[in-house]
């Protein structure tokens, strides 16, 4: 099994499957164009150690996935916020490090993880109300009286 | 500037958050929205996305003012992809006032893909003028086309146009003969019907010329003697239609599609059909007139009405050539209400009491690209995603080589 050298942000190497890696279409890609296995560690200028280190985590556990059907039509996409239960375990990390990580799999083309994160964060917003919002988010009801009742009557334009 | 710390709305591209807030149900999302001013930004763009309005004259105006320049909404106006206008009421004075705000406003929203309009009217009003409903649709795409680009943006619309608004049939024995009279006086001063809109006779085409699926509903009372609504006016889509649903919910429905309203166009594109007709007397006369007007049918959906002898129709009318009239017909699907009576006497059954099979060979021996029909039990009609949890006979044509005729697979 080949094995590539990933370079973090903050310059920590780590040595990776090619396979594992190359659940990031960037890589991918890139891998693809060089044509063979780089000596040399892979620069990953956007992702810091600890965030690349939990994306490995990621692919190492989802590396034989099959992969996703082609460009489904977004309709038909499921509008289903269930997460299994091991990505769920791994999103169980603080919301700087969930943020980090939905960034890094955005910039590393890793879209089921990326799909696993905004869910994520769509399941942090489900069933609150705007005070439940704010406590999670940590922010502050910055509206006036006035400007929420505009609000609410704005809100009863949009279809349920 | 809000002084809230950075949250993650400010790190995520928009696309991103776009994405985390499609996950959210409306009701979700209003919750977020009023949760702080940055997250409200936010999500204005997928808020009203799809808009439902009140057809009420103060409502209306309000609502639209927030939309133009220097309105809340401003900015989100090229967002709005759907527009729903619904009554609240079957008063038709407060009805025509309402639309004449949208054609004053119609120029603000123009991304709109799907237009939503119901209309109704009380039964004396339509009895008086019957044109009423097309007078007032007309009205609409007038002013759309004059005033806005969604004229050329439209896809979808939705037509349904109720008597009632609960689309109850109502016997004219009934109406207070006083109500008759004031709105027959209202209908004539109303300034609706004067400038800018003269009474001219409706003719022409004035359906957005881009249109694709065409949703008509019509419930209308029992008793309405003229024609009602020629698709001749869609017309000017008459290449872009792909998708009609005919939701006719009248008495003698069947005798509306063939005396009036159908055999005067016709459109090659459309390969889906829907149909919902209140009451099948005679399947064959029910189909004719559909099949001029959509010759290229290959999809075609039958909603069974709860009255039993209706469906009994469909399955039972020898020689079973009522949707096999339909030449290059290839998927068959019906629904029938739950509430549909199977009564235990023999001249009326359900397709969970006979044999589909020989139902199917008989449409086959006509129909003769088909290839699949569907019975389906229905929990609600008029659904467009329904059907994968209904309860289901599947037959599956399969053609013998030749011209030996089909056989009929489960």
């Amino acid at each position: 099994m080949s094995q590539i050298i990933l370079l973090s942000s903050d310059n920590v190497e780590m040595k990776v499957d090619k396979e594992v890696a190359e659940r990031s279409i960037l890589i991918k890609n890139m891998l693809e164009d060089v044509g063979e296995t780089p000596d040399q560690a892979i620069p990953i200028p956007n992702v810091n150690e600890g965030v690349l280190r939990k994306v490995i985590e990621w692919c190492e556990h989802h590396r034989n996935d099959p992969p996703p059907p082609a460009d489904e039509d977004s309709d038909s996409r499921k509008k289903s916020t269930d997460i299994e239960e091991w990505d769920q375990k791994f999103m169980q990390v603080d919301q700087e490090m969930l943020f980090e990580i939905i960034l890094a799999a955005n910039y590393l083309d890793i879209k089921p993880l990326l799909d696993v994160g905004c869910k994520t964060v769509a399941n942090m917003i489900k069933g609150k109300s705007p005070e439940e919002i704010r406590k999670t988010f940590n922010i502050q009801n910055d509206f006036t009286p006035e400007e929420e009742d505009q609000i609410r009557r704005e809100n009863e334009w949009a279809e349920e | 500037m809000s002084s809230n710390s950075i949250t993650f709305v400010d790190l995520i591209p928009s696309e991103l958050i776009f994405q985390i807030l499609s996950e959210l149900s409306s009701k979700d999302l209003k919750n977020f929205s009023l949760s702080s001013k940055s997250f409200r930004a936010k999500s204005l763009p997928i808020l009203f996305r799809y808009l439902r309005l009140t057809l009420d004259h103060t409502e209306l105006t309000t609502a639209f003012s927030a939309f133009k320049d220097g309105g809340s909404l401003a900015n989100v106006r090229l967002d709005v992809r759907q527009l729903t206008l619904f009554p609240a009421t079957d008063n038709t004075n407060a009805i025509i006032s309402s639309y004449q705000v949208f054609t004053t406003w119609a120029h603000l929203f123009n991304s709109l893909r799907n237009l939503h309009l119901e209309i109704t009217a009380s039964p004396s009003f339509v009895q008086l003028y019957r044109d009423f409903y097309r007078r007032i649709v007309y009205i609409i795409f007038r002013s759309l086309e004059k005033d806005s680009l969604a004229y050329y943006t439209i896809k979808e619309v939705s037509l349904k146009i109720r008597t009632l608004p609960s689309g109850t049939a109502l016997h004219l024995a009934n109406l207070n003969k006083d109500l008759l009279h004031k709105e027959n006086r209202e209908f004539l001063e109303h300034p609706a019907f004067r400038d800018p809109f003269p009474i001219t006779p409706l003719t022409g085409v004035y359906f957005p010329p881009n249109l694709e699926t065409l949703y008509f509903e019509y419930s209308p009372i029992e008793i309405l003697p003229t024609p009602l609504y020629p698709l001749s006016s869609v017309l000017t889509a008459k290449d872009t239609l792909k998708t009609v649903h005919l939701n006719i919910v009248q008495l003698d429905g069947n005798r509306m599609i063939d005396e009036y309203s159908f055999p005067d166009a016709e459109f090659p594109n459309v390969k889906t059909l829907g149909i919902h007709p209140h009451f099948l007397y005679d399947g064959a006369k029910l189909f004719f007139p559909l099949v001029k007007s959509f010759p290229n049918v290959e999809n075609l959906m039958i909603y069974i009405d709860g009255r039993m002898s209706s469906g009994n129709r469909l399955i039972h009318a020898e020689p079973y050539n009522s949707v096999s009239l339909f030449p290059k017909l290839k998927y068959l699907r019906t629904f029938w209400s739950e509430q549909y009576d199977f009564v235990d006497e023999a001249q009326f059954m359900s397709p969970w009491q006979l044999e589909t099979d020989a139902v199917v060979k008989g449409w086959a021996t006509n129909a003769r690209m088909l290839e699949e029909v569907v019975f389906a039990r229905t929990v609600e009609y008029w659904r467009r995603d329904g059907t994968d949890r209904l309860e289901a006979i599947k037959v599956t044509v399969k053609w013998v080589d030749g011209a030996g005729g089909p056989e009929v697979l489960k």
